[in-house]
Formats: C-alpha cells, structure tokens, sequence
C-alpha cells in the first residue's frame, strides 16, 4: 500500500471516530448535532479526496503525449 | 392512468434489455457473471451507485430520517460512503487482477476448506435473502400507494419482471437496466428537491424550518450511541466484501477502472443522500408530522404535491432503485449456488449450458421466496436490512482483509475468523439487552483475534501461496 492510500485511510478513520465521540450528541450547530454535521463531512469529502487521488495516480501512470509521440 | 403506462414502459423496457442481451450471455459464465470484463468507469460507476442505491435509499433513508432523525439516518449511509474508498484502496486492486467471479471465489483459493467454500454461499444467499425482502416490501408500498394496485400484486408484478430479465440477461443486463434505473433515481429525487425548493424557498430555509418545526430531526437522539457507531461500522465494512459490488469490480476493464467507478459512484451517491434527507425529508415532517409508517414519507409527498406525471415518474424511480439493487443481489445469489456451490464444490465438469440453466433456476427460486417472505413485510426496511447485512461484514470482512494484507494470514485464521465472527453476530442480534446493530463492535474485533490466533496458532502458510498473493499487489 502506497504511503498516501495509508495516511488516506488512517485520516478516513481518525474522522469518523471523532465524529462519534460523545461530545458531537449533544453540541449543536443550526439546529442539527454536531454529529449529523459530522457525518455529512464525511460524505462529501471521502469519495471526493478519494477519486482525487485515483485521478492523480491515473495521470502518474500514463505517460504523457508527446512521449508516446516519439 | 398515465402514472400507470409510465411504469408499465418502464418494466417492459427492462424486460426488453434482458431478452435482448440474453443470447449473447448465456453460455459464458464470463459474460453471465461479470459482463465479459469490459464495463467503462462511468457506465460501472452508475450501475454500483444503483445497486447501492436501493429502495432503502429512496423509501428507506428518508423513512429512517423522518423517524430516528437526520444524524442517525447519515451515522447509517455514511458508513457505506467511507466503505467505498475503503475497498478502492484495500480490495479493488488486488482482486481485479485475482481475476475470477465472485467473492468465494477469493475466500476458497486463499482459506481452502469445506468450511468456507460452502459456508460463505450459504451466509450470502441467506443475508441477501433478507436484503431482496425488505426491496420488495418498498416495492410493494410504493405501487399501492401512487397507483393504487393491492401491496400483494404489485410486489408479484415486479418481483416477475426483475426475476425475468435477471435470469436471462445475467450482468450485462442488470448493468444497462441498472444505468437506466440510477439516472431515473438521480433525476427523481434530484427533481423533487428541485420542485420542492421552487415551492417552499432556498435548502437552508426549507432545512431551518424543518428543524424548527421538529426538533428532532436534527437531535441525535435518546438512541445509544452504540447504535449509530454499530450501523456506521457496518457499513464501511460491508461495501469491500459485499459480494453484489465486488462483482462489480471483476466487471471493470482493469485495476485503475474498478477504483475510478467506485469513487465516482460515491459521489453521486452522496448527493442523493444528502438531497434527500436534508431537503424533501424536512418538508415532508412539516407536511406530515406524524404518519404510521415512516417509510411512506416520501410517497406522501408525491401523492399531495405533484402531478400524475411526476408521480408516475417517482413509482418508476422506486421501482427501479428497488429492482436495480434486487437485480444484483439475485445474481449474487445465483452466483453464491450455482457457480461458488454447485460448480466449485460438487461438479467442476458442468457445462456453459448446464450452468446456464442452473443460473435461471436458481434466479427463479431466490426470488420467489424472497417474495413470498415479503407478503408479510418487515417494519422499518433499512434497520432490517441493515442487520442482515451486519452478519456478511462480521463474517467476511477479516478473512478477506487480513488473507489481501497480512502475510501470517493462513487457512485456520481464515476458518476461525469467518466463524467466530458470524457466530458472535448472530449471537448478540437476539440479546435483548444489547442496543440494536451494536453486535458489530464486539463481533469484528472477536473475528480479528481468532484471525490473530488461527495466524500465530496455526501452519504457516506455503510459499507459493505467500508469492502469489503478493503477485496480486505488483504494480502494473
């Protein structure tokens, strides 16, 4: 596993367990818990960091243009 | 009447593409299982957000909102969310390049044993069992209430047209039905937002008056805190061993494909979500404060603000978020008998053809249980499926993890694991005492250390093993 896929998953991770400490419950921001907040975060950002770094790595691969030209 | 030719185009559309694709599929397991290796990344993509995207996520996400309130139901489908870049970087890889069909397929070459070959098909076909049971039961409400067709013959009705076109048109089928039914899903509850932003003001004003107006909505609930973590951790572990979207994976064109299409699936899948709980869930609380089955939310909505047209449109949404994931488990589950069971483990010289029908029988038999179940439906179908979907990610998450990652992995791990982690489950899902879905958190770890054990415990595994599973992981 690549250095970035593991710093990835360990953020993923570290995330969500922050998300589910007991503090999120019972702190609210513009009517919702913190907890439901979290939890969108989450949604949004995992795929997108994700297929981020899927492109990258895509683009890495693929040598570029003018160097399969020659 | 129009909602009703709406729909009926809709199934006979469906009906089609399986008829159309049938000749071709059905005598290569290659083409029947797995599409033949060549689905693009966004047609795969589409087709895993509709086979995740079922009708849970459409009845059953803003059902769950509605009744346990917006945190929980996003603790719920967060979990899948974060499970799709999980098996991205853990399983999609490697498994791509193992090659092969199915999730057992994987499991029996790295665990040889009675145990797992059997035992695995066995968990997934009764899981996905309960899983096509709670779709059915969406199915069936949403046809009695938007066109007013008795809750018994609507779930025939549809259980007859996705059972057809499954049998017969295998993956390549489901894959273009499934791209059909996630557009119709996106486009629904997309549009839906749409009107009811029109009508009601920005998502903001709609989300502040919804809260407002009941506060619980946006509490987290007097729920354990188990709960939510339980629902949240299984799902982030079920998506990279589901066996429906690991499927998916081996239908990729190649390692880098199966990676890109489960991400971008994600996305889309997280709009939806998000769309649909923060926006029409609000409204429908304010609309309807206190309806019987929560699950109906959505169609109540429909029914007292749209048109026939939309509502025709929204039944064919349901109807398809519902046979789009049904269609897939059916298969897992054809797959899990006919190929993992009945081919691997009690006749390897079967023909394409005997395999073929096998295939149909098995779709047929599935299905019709599963709709003879759903004549008496579950209550809350995402909490029900939910649980049945906790067993698979008990049972198999470590096994398949550890046997991709942990070199010490080795068949008495791999046994124990699968074991002591469906065991544990099903164990804790009948204590009373015990918040709901919380069986999990004890479950995964107690399948890691008998995971741990069997590796310290049991024979090293040979080194061919240990070379060819590091084969899986080469760069390319």
């Amino acid at each position: 596993m690549s250095r970035g896929d593991f710093c990835f998953i360990v953020a993923l991770l570290s995330l969500a367990v922050i998300s589910f400490l007991p503090w999120t419950r019972n702190m609210q921001w513009a009517g919702m818990s913190m907890l439901g907040w979290m939890m969108a975060l989450l949604m949004v950002l995992s795929p997108s960091i994700a297929l981020l770094r899927v492109i990258k790595e895509r683009n890495q691969s693929t040598p570029p243009r003018e160097e399969v030209e020659r | 009447m129009i909602e009703k030719i709406l729909v009926a185009t809709y199934l006979v559309i469906c009906i089609l593409i399986g008829i159309l694709v049938s000749r071709r599929v059905l005598n290569s397991r290659d083409e029947y299982w797995v599409a033949g290796r060549r689905i693009g990344p966004w047609i795969n993509a589409m087709a895993i957000m509709a086979a995740l995207a079922s009708g849970g996520s459409i009845l059953g996400v803003m059902g769950y909102a509605y009744k346990a309130g917006i945190p929980a139901t996003l603790a719920l489908f967060a979990g899948a969310v974060v499970g799709f870049p999980l098996a991205s970087i853990l399983v999609a890889r490697p498994l791509r390049r193992f090659g092969k069909f199915t999730i057992t397929d994987f499991l029996s070459w790295r665990y040889p044993n009675p145990i797992v070959r059997v035992g695995v098909p066995l968990l997934i076909v009764f899981c996905f069992t309960m899983y096509i049971v709670a779709q059915m039961k969406a199915a069936g409400i949403t046809a009695e209430a938007l066109l007013g067709i008795p809750y018994n013959t609507s779930l025939t009705l549809a259980t007859l047209v996705f059972v057809l076109y499954v049998s017969v048109g295998g993956m390549l089928a489901i894959t273009w039905t499934d791209v059909i039914q996630g557009t119709l899903m996106v486009a629904v509850v997309l549009g839906t937002a749409m009107l009811l932003m029109s009508r009601n003001g920005n998502p903001v004003e709609i989300f502040s008056t919804g809260i407002q107006a009941a506060p619980m909505l946006g509490a987290a609930g007097e729920r354990s805190l188990l709960t939510d973590l339980g629902a949240f951790v299984i799902w982030a572990a079920a998506i990279p061993i589901i066996p429906h979207v690991v499927m998916r994976v081996y239908t990729a064109r190649n390692a880098n494909d199966a990676r890109l299409s489960l991400n971008l699936a994600m996305i889309i899948y997280s709009i939806v979500i998000l769309t649909a709980v923060m926006i029409v869930v609000p409204v429908g609380k304010i609309l309807f404060p206190a309806l019987d089955d929560s699950d109906q939310v959505f169609l109540k909505i429909m029914e007292s603000q749209f048109n026939p047209v939309i509502r025709g449109l929204a039944v064919a949404a349901v109807l398809a978020a519902v046979m789009s994931t049904t269609d897939a488990l059916l298969l897992a589950c054809s797959s899990a008998i006919a190929h993992d069971l009945v081919a691997n483990v009690w006749g390897k010289n079967l023909s394409n053809q005997t395999i073929s029908r096998l295939n149909v029988i098995v779709v047929w038999i599935v299905g019709l249980i599963a709709m003879t179940l759903a004549y008496s439906p579950p209550e809350l179908i995402t909490a029900y499926y939910t649980d049945a979907i906790g067993a698979l990610s008990a049972g198999l998450f470590v096994p398949v993890i550890a046997g991709l990652w942990w070199r010490r992995a080795n068949s008495v791990g791999g046994i124990a694991a699968f074991v002591v982690g469906v065991a544990v489950y099903a164990a804790l899902v009948f204590m009373p005492d015990l918040p709901k879905r919380s069986g999990i958190l004890i479950a995964l770890p107690a399948s890691a250390v008998a995971m741990w054990l069997g590796g310290i415990v049991g024979k090293a595994d040979s080194s061919t093993m240990v070379e060819a599973v590091g084969q899986l992981h080469r760069s390319e």
